[in-house]
């Protein structure tokens, strides 16, 4: 089993090598003219105004958040899926008993999901918790057409 | 020397190192960049243990998941990788002291620790018998895992949730 | 023997991963320009076949200039987690019976945690740059790719439910015509059951989304953003991106073929029997000639699967960001759940036959 981890790992090296060389051989080909101009951060051709930091939306780090946990079930069940086959085909209560256990686990987090999703946490941008409640307060629209209005 | 000897040998000398540029560097951005790589020795040394499944897991669950979190927190805080905390040799002394404290500790529980004979069982397969322990003996921890998850799921999205006011926030 | 994985490394990076993924720029811009009836590049060489060697040398030849303000060890840092990313899985790839360069005993799931590298690097170089345009676009780029790596772990958990083993030449042994092996085949995974056939397209999808293709293009949107996260990366920095971006298209369609269409396996035949009577000066050539097929077999696959992926991309219009994350957590995640389930319902009611298998065996056939 080392060797063949040994050989998936050349390949990783082999490819991190690649970037620096080929940087490195090309540092003799190319021309290098550093001009103010050219080293300025680019914005569509204006000067740039202000630092290069924006106030982001807190969603980015929710759904970091929730991938991780997600990223942890994945993992989880992985080895256990491997054992379904042999267990159905060798037929008695141990299918049962895998296929019980590994969508326990699977439900669990799936009610974690629903949890969010009820509560909005996985919008993008965040609607109302209670759709009717905001559809008859004005806060948001509802994009239902009439029919009078309808073209097709 | 084996070339797995020397494997394991450059797996320790990179995760010290980069353990200690992520205890002592005043820039907090380079400290989480160093966390990846002590991450990775770690995966490396789990694999020259014979351990592949959970150097796997390794990467993607702490490279992969636990340092992008890491690094949103970092990108989003204004100018957290700009402020020093300490200045000066001041910086060096807790960080110094925790270590000194944790290094002890384990060598104390090596010493202590009785390692098996790991030749004849490194070259199994590991996802096997992880599997048969998960639903087997471990099965009921499993299912408590899941339970732990989804409180710390919950709790962490309620900690992290967005306060609106009467405006939507703009999504971004 | 050491030596000889560096040599497998060498070979299938260096000869088949990266001038593939050159010419795949060229294949791109040809049958883009076919979709949008115009021709495309014709100058360079017969009908513009040396044009992505021209680009490469155009590229190779650029002034590399880093913005004023720039991380540069992180600047650095970052195309090299792309490509350790992105080629580092072609070794997993089983290109014929005997032709994988590591036959991990946890395969496809290794591939997984390299993807994890990719989103860490392009997070890191959109940071590096000191340009808050690439910095939004790299934000929204690991979003994405993070999110859609879920469902593409849960298809391929119907997968490893099916075939029982995590490693990859076996689950293409699993898919061979039933009448050969002893391995119990069936023919290929997507066609098992329903719910894989619905997986594959999940698998599909969130595949296209890691990749940052059309239609989720949208952190390298060229109306917005102008570049996207590479707006500061410029000549061969620029080319270290692009190709990991094509390489990652040909990883994943090469893992698509292989877990889900059956790999090296022809539909009606067992490669592995036919009886090519050719000998060369004593030797028996079968096995090489039966390679040869596999492993023609295997790139045709994946040339159809590149080409859809190029096909999509001058069809569909881009998605907006809060509808590529409403796709993924509200669509392609709790429908990969109920196909993973249905999967083990079906594998346990019919123990492990598929739907082929079972239509003949209601008609009475064998």
């Amino acid at each position: 089993m080392l060797q063949e981890l040994g050989n998936a790992l050349s390949f990783v090296i082999l490819a991190a090598i690649l970037p620096p060389l080929i940087l490195f051989i090309s540092k003799f080909f190319r021309p290098s003219y550093p001009h103010s101009g050219k080293l300025t951060t680019y914005e569509c051709g204006e000067t740039p105004k202000g630092s290069a930091y924006v106030q982001f939306n807190n969603h980015f780090y929710l759904v970091a958040i929730v991938f991780l946990v997600f990223d942890v079930e994945v993992a989880l069940l992985f080895p256990v899926m491997t054992l379904f086959r042999d267990a159905v085909l060798k037929g008695g209560p141990e299918a049962a008993q895998v296929f019980l256990l590994s969508f326990g686990f699977l439900f669990i987090l799936f009610v974690g999901l629903i949890y969010e999703w009820k509560k909005g946490d996985i919008d993008w941008i965040k609607v109302a918790t209670n759709r009717k409640t905001a559809l008859e307060s004005g806060e948001l629209k509802s994009r239902k057409i009439p029919a009078e209005q309808r073209t097709v | 020397m084996a070339l797995v000897d020397l494997f394991v040998l450059s797996c320790i000398v990179l995760g010290a190192l980069s353990a200690a540029v992520v205890a002592f560097h005043p820039n907090i951005l380079y400290a989480a960049i160093a966390l990846v790589f002590s991450l990775l020795s770690v995966a490396g040394l789990y694999g020259a243990l014979g351990a592949d499944f959970l150097a796997a897991v390794q990467l993607i669950i702490y490279v992969g998941g636990i340092i992008v979190v890491i690094l949103f927190a970092i990108m989003m805080s204004e100018n957290i990788y700009r402020g020093r905390f300490v200045e000066g040799f001041r910086r060096f002394i807790v960080p110094f002291i925790i270590s000194m404290v944790v290094l002890v500790g384990l060598v104390r529980l090596m010493r202590r620790a009785g390692w098996p004979k790991t030749a004849e069982i490194m070259n199994l397969p590991s996802t096997g018998p992880i599997g048969q322990a998960l639903v087997g003996p471990y099965a009921l921890v499993f299912q408590y895992v899941a339970i732990v998850l989804l409180s710390g799921l919950i709790g962490a999205v309620v900690i992290a949730r967005p306060h609106y006011t009467e405006t939507k926030g703009d999504g971004t | 023997m050491a030596v000889f994985s560096v040599l497998a490394a060498v070979i299938i990076i260096l000869l088949f991963a990266m001038p593939v993924g050159g010419i795949c720029t060229y294949i791109e811009r040809k049958v883009s320009a076919d979709m949008q009836e115009r021709i495309g590049p014709n100058r360079v060489g017969p009908l513009g076949l040396l044009q992505f060697f021209a680009d490469g040398i155009k590229m190779f030849l650029k002034e590399d200039t880093a913005p004023k303000n720039a991380d540069l060890p992180i600047y650095n840092l970052a195309p090299i987690l792309v490509m350790a990313g992105s080629l580092g899985a072609f070794a997993l790839i089983p290109f014929a019976k005997y032709v994988i360069g590591a036959d991990l005993d946890i395969g496809v799931f290794y591939i997984m945690a390299l993807g994890s590298l990719i989103s860490l690097g392009i997070l890191l170089g959109a940071w590096s740059s000191d340009n808050k345009w690439s910095l939004l676009g790299g934000m929204r780029v690991a979003a994405q790719i993070i999110s859609y790596e879920i469902p593409l772990g849960i298809a391929v958990l119907s997968i490893v439910l099916v075939s029982g083993t995590l490693s990859m030449s076996g689950i293409v042994e699993h898919q061979a015509w039933p009448n050969g092996t002893a391995a119990g085949g069936h023919f290929w995974n997507v066609f098992h059951n329903p719910f894989l056939f619905i997986n594959f397209f999940i698998y599909f999808i969130s595949a296209l989304a890691e990749c940052n293709r059309t239609p989720f293009d949208l952190p390298e949107a060229e109306s917005e953003l102008v570049s996207g996260f590479n707006t500061e990366f410029s000549g061969m920095r620029f080319g270290l991106y692009a190709l990991a971006e094509f390489a990652d298209v040909i990883m994943f369609s090469c893992v698509a073929t292989a877990i889900f269409l059956g790999g090296w396996h022809l539909p009606f035949v067992n490669i592995g029997e036919l009886n090519i009577g050719l000998r060369l000066g004593g030797h028996d050539l079968t096995p090489l000639i039966q390679t040869l097929i596999m492993i023609g077999v295997f790139l045709a696959k994946v040339s159809v699967l590149v080409f859809v992926v190029m096909w999509i991309r001058w069809t569909l219009p881009r998605l907006r960001v809060d509808q590529l994350m409403a796709l993924c957590w509200k669509y392609l995640i709790p429908i990969g759940f109920v196909n993973l389930v249905g999967c083990a319902v079906w594998f346990w009611v019919f123990k492990g036959a598929s739907m082929l298998q079972v239509t003949s065996r209601l008609l009475g056939v064998h």
